[in-house]
Formats: structure tokens, sequence, C-alpha cells
């Protein structure tokens, strides 16, 4: 898997957060472990892609999807919600789980 | 009688004055200029003739003029009420002055010497104590804040009684306490302690390990800092230092939150004043200015009072540590103090160091960053002082001598990047550039697994990794395109 696309999820995945959100200004370190170990998980799956032109947009959709999690109050509907998309999105491209 | 002075010769703040008699070195005299007495410090003894630095403006003063000197070092009063005031580098209470702008030569008292504080006694009559001890405590918006023996007590004591329960000022006697010679002492709210030295009335000062919770997830994650650690920001102008420093004080897990605006813009300043008041603690529901003191000494007032600001908040700072709390000190910036430095060090025709600053500035930001920390008191309990400090480099040159003498001593980087800050992201902090040497001792590790758990560190380790292999795949595709990208 390409360092790139997986240095670029790490940091606007979860370090980069917005400051002037209400929810996202600040991360209780609960919820920071939670999303490392969500990040870590996506890291370490193999996927299947039949392009490298698919990879980009496909870990940008990856990306937003952890980004709505950070806007969402931790363990709320909209954060189980989202969650569940992100799910979604892995199982579509994932041929393999490996720890 | 006190030692009295006449000026002899003037540089801008710097004053020189021919004493009467030996003055020490920090000591505090005040120049008399027609109705008006300007504060100055001792910081030169050559011979008959004292260097003073002035803290106010020294227009009008002419050769002749008499200094009194007033025997004490530089002191910041502590008592109640500390907290919520709005101080200037000399912890003169801002709110008590008149007008818009502050008269010079006017310094007013810290506290309020009138308010009635609920006084609950905790030492008993019988007991022996010593400097620190903790005598009684009022409740100061909702902190307790401990009435301890003054710090300048010497030896042990004997409680001979302490009052009992109910309201009293500042200035009422609290306890009396029987010297080792048979004196009775008599001891109220408040004390001094002079700002230059440090409060030390504690057991033991071993190496911090508790994560301070700070809420950004790129210090609480990948560049941790602890309670009783230190760390700075270094940032060209725009960056966002100001705005994380916010950040930090608002959501940081502190029972108290300094804040040191050291020679700011007024206007950040005056941003602090009106916004602290408005936001809510996210802990405690309460507003964040009940716990917090701000000491603002901004860019328009005399450089000398810089420095003062930044010893005052870590006294302060100090103060409250000895009472078992948890203190964040964040000091904006401590570069414009170096340049107060830099700039009397000039009038002093010191040999210049790197950049014109003085040669021992390292020294004197190694032994500031050395008061903050983590202490175990005498009587068991502990407290902490994590202080935060921003530097400005000129040009965004990090290699300047104020960022490499702060890079020296303290423990966490966190990295500011223009790019990130231009876009409007903030905090603009870059990951792989900024570090935490917190994550290599192995208290913190040991802390940290049973707070979290033990894969913790080597996860964020592996993450730290993939960060940097990104960095670097990313370069490599800048130079050699993106045909090359397949592989990476």
């Amino acid at each position: 898997m390409g360092w790139r696309f997986l240095s670029k999820l790490i940091f606007w995945g979860i370090l980069q957060q917005d400051a002037f959100d209400k929810v996202d200004c600040a991360s209780p370190i609960e919820r920071q472990e939670y999303m490392l170990n969500i990040v870590i998980d996506i890291c370490d799956k193999e996927y299947n892609f039949s392009g490298f032109a698919e990879v980009g947009p496909y870990f940008k959709k990856v990306i937003n999807v952890l980004k709505q999690m950070n806007y969402a109050l931790f363990k709320s509907d909209d954060f189980f919600k989202e969650e569940k998309e992100l799910e979604k999105l892995l199982a579509e491209s994932q041929v393999a789980v490996e720890a | 009688m006190a030692t009295t002075g006449k000026v002899k010769g003037i540089i801008a703040n710097l004053v020189i004055v021919e004493v009467e008699a030996a003055v020490s070195q920090n000591e505090i005299c005040f120049i008399i200029l027609d109705e008006v007495r300007l504060m100055a410090e001792v910081i030169k003894v050559i011979g008959k003739d004292a260097y003073v630095q002035v803290f106010e403006s020294t227009r009008g003063l002419k050769i002749g003029s008499t200094v009194e000197f007033a025997g004490h070092l530089l002191e910041v009063t502590l008592g109640p009420g500390i907290l919520s005031k709005n101080y200037d580098g000399l912890q003169n209470d801002l709110d008590k002055m008149d007008g818009v702008f502050l008269k010079r030569g006017e310094y007013t008292f810290p506290l309020d010497e009138d308010k009635l504080w609920d006084f609950k006694p905790i030492a008993k009559a019988g007991e022996t104590v010593e400097a620190a001890s903790w005598l009684g405590e009022v409740d100061e918006n909702f902190q307790p804040h401990k009435i301890m023996v003054p710090f300048v007590f010497e030896g042990s004591y004997t409680v001979k009684s302490v009052a009992e329960a109910g309201q009293y000022k500042i200035t009422d006697t609290i306890a009396v306490l029987v010297d080792e010679k048979g004196n009775d002492v008599e001891v109220n709210m408040i004390q001094k302690w002079p700002v230059k030295k440090a409060i030390t009335h504690y057991k033991n000062k071993p190496r911090p390990f508790k994560l301070l919770e700070t809420g950004v997830r790129t210090i609480d994650t990948i560049n941790p800092i602890v309670e009783g650690g230190t760390g700075f920001i270094p940032g060209p102008f725009g960056t966002g230092k100001t705005v994380l420093q916010h950040g930090i004080s608002k959501q940081a897990e502190a029972d108290i939150v300094i804040i040191a605006a050291c020679g700011e813009r007024a206007n950040e300043v005056v941003e602090i004043f009106t916004e602290f008041p408005e936001l809510v603690d996210p802990h405690t529901g309460r507003k964040l200015i009940e716990r917090t003191t701000i000491i603002a000494n901004t860019s328009n007032m005399p450089v000398a009072a810089r420095e003062a600001s930044v010893y005052t908040a870590m006294t302060l700072a100090e103060y409250y540590r000895a009472m078992g709390l948890k203190i964040l000190l964040m000091a904006d910036s401590t570069s414009r103090w170096a340049q107060a430095l830099r700039e009397m060090s000039n009038r002093l025709e010191e040999l210049p160091g790197p950049d014109a600053f003085p040669m021992d500035l390292s020294a004197i930001i190694a032994n500031f960053y050395a008061r903050a920390g983590y202490v175990e008191l005498n009587n068991g309990k502990t407290g902490s002082i994590t202080f935060i400090g921003t530097v400005s480099p000129a040009g965004g040159n990090l290699k300047e001598p104020v960022t490499e003498s702060t890079k020296k001593v303290a423990r966490c980087f966190f990295a500011l990047q223009q790019s990130r800050a231009d876009s409007k992201r903030y905090p603009a902090i870059n990951p792989i550039d900024s570090y935490s040497k917190y994550l290599e001792y192995p208290e913190f590790a040991e802390y940290i697994s049973e707070r979290i758990n033990d894969q913790w560190i080597p996860k964020v380790n592996r993450l730290k990794t993939m960060l940097q292999r990104g960095l670097e795949v990313s370069e490599q595709i800048n130079i050699l395109g993106d045909s090359s990208a397949g592989c990476l």
C-alpha cells in the first residue's frame, strides 16, 4: 500500500482537527484512542484495486468519512452512522484482513 | 534609613545611579521625578555606580534626580484573590487603574484588601510546621486556596493557635506560630516572594510522567506533553501560535491557567481580556476566567517590565503549585522577553553573543524553564507547573539564538507550519517536524500503559514512521514524477 496515501490518511483522518468547531476543537484521549485504532486497522488491511488511479479517490472518500466522524459527538448516533459508512467503504475494496 | 542615590547618567530606560551606600543586585529602587516615583531594578553594580533598568518611560528624567532604594528585590504579593485578575508585569491590578492608558508611576495593590474569605483551618494547635505548610484553606473561585506558612520563614515552628472557621480579610491574623526561640509570630493570608528566586519548598522533583490532556490530537496522540513538562511553539508571524495557546488554555486538564502576554501586540491581549470572561470551562461548566490569571505586558509598554512579567507569572504558578494544584503556564512570547534582555545588554555595553543577544541567553532560558516541573510536596501531595512558551523567530528562521536555546531545554517542540495556517487549518502543527521527548521516558510509558494500554506507544511510533515514509515518498515523486508513484 502506498505510503503517500497512508500518511495522508493519518494526517487528514485523525491528526488535523478544526480548532474552530465546537466538537472537533477538543478530543478526549479515549476518543483519540478509538480513532487511532480505526486508522491503524485501515493501514493494516490489504486492498484490491484494479489500477493506481483508483487509489487516490478511494482514500479521499475514506478520509472524508473519518473527518465526518471527527465532527460528530463521540459515540453519538451520527458518529456510529459514519462508522458504519466507513465499514461499508472498507468492505468494498478489501480482500483480506491482516493484523 | 533607606539607601539613596543620585541619577548620574541616562541611556533610554537604563539609568546610572551614584549610590551612597551598598545596594544589592536586583534590588528595587524608585527614581523621584516631580510627583512621580518610577520603579526600577538594579541590574549591575560597579563601584559606586548602580545600573538600574526602569520599568517606566524615562522621559523628562534629569541628572541629579533622587533615587531611593527599597531594600528588597522585585516581589509579588501572594494570597487569595489572584485568580481572575488582570495584572501587568509588575503585578499591578489593571482593573484598579483609571483611564484607557496606564499612568506613569502608578502602582496598585494586587489583591482585594476588603474582601472577606471563608476560611477553614487545616493545621491544629501543637503541630510542628515549616515554610509552605498548610495552615488553612479558603475557597477562591471554587479552587481550594491553601493559606501557607510564609515561604521566607526558616526553621520549624509550633502552631500556637489557628483562627476558627469563618470570614476573614487577607490582612487578618489567621494563625499564631511560635519560632524555635519561643517568639510568637502572627501569620495572615498574604506573603511576598522575590520573582527571580524559585520557590523550592518541596520534598522531591521527580521526572514528570502523567499525560496532560490538551484535547489537541497532534499533541496528545503523537507528541504528548506531561503534567510538569515543558514545551515550546515556534512559528513565524500569523502561523497560529496564539490560537493554539488559547485552545490549549481552554481545554487542558489544569486546575489553574496563567497566561503571560509578554511583549505581544495590544490588540491580541485585548482579545484575551474580552474572550476569556465569555468562555465556558469544559471541565467544570463555569467561566474559564475563574481559574485564570492574565499577566499582560504589551509591546507598547517599557521593555524592562517584559522580563518581570514572565518571572511574575512563574512565581504565581509556583505559589499555586505549593498548594498541590496543576498549573498550566503559557508565555507568549519568550522572544519578546529575549529582545528586552538584548536591549538592556546592549545598553550595558556587554560583550554580545549571537545576533547581539546576551552571552548568557541560553543559561537564562534554561534556568527559567527549570522552574517548571512536577513536585512532591512535604506533605505527600503533588503539584505541577506545565510550561509552554511561544517563540517568534524573525522571518521564521528556526536557527536563531532564542529558538536554538529553547530547543535545548524544552522537552516538546510543536512546529507550526505557515502553509497550513495560510490555508486556515488550525491548529497548524506539523506532526513530522514536531517532537516530544516524553515518549522516550520509561515513567511515561508505564503511566500510559495503565492509562490507555501497553500498545499505545508502539502504535504511535508506527504512525510517526508511516507519516515520515509518506513525506519521503512525496518528495521522491516531486523529483521523479507521478509515473514513479505506482510502487510507492
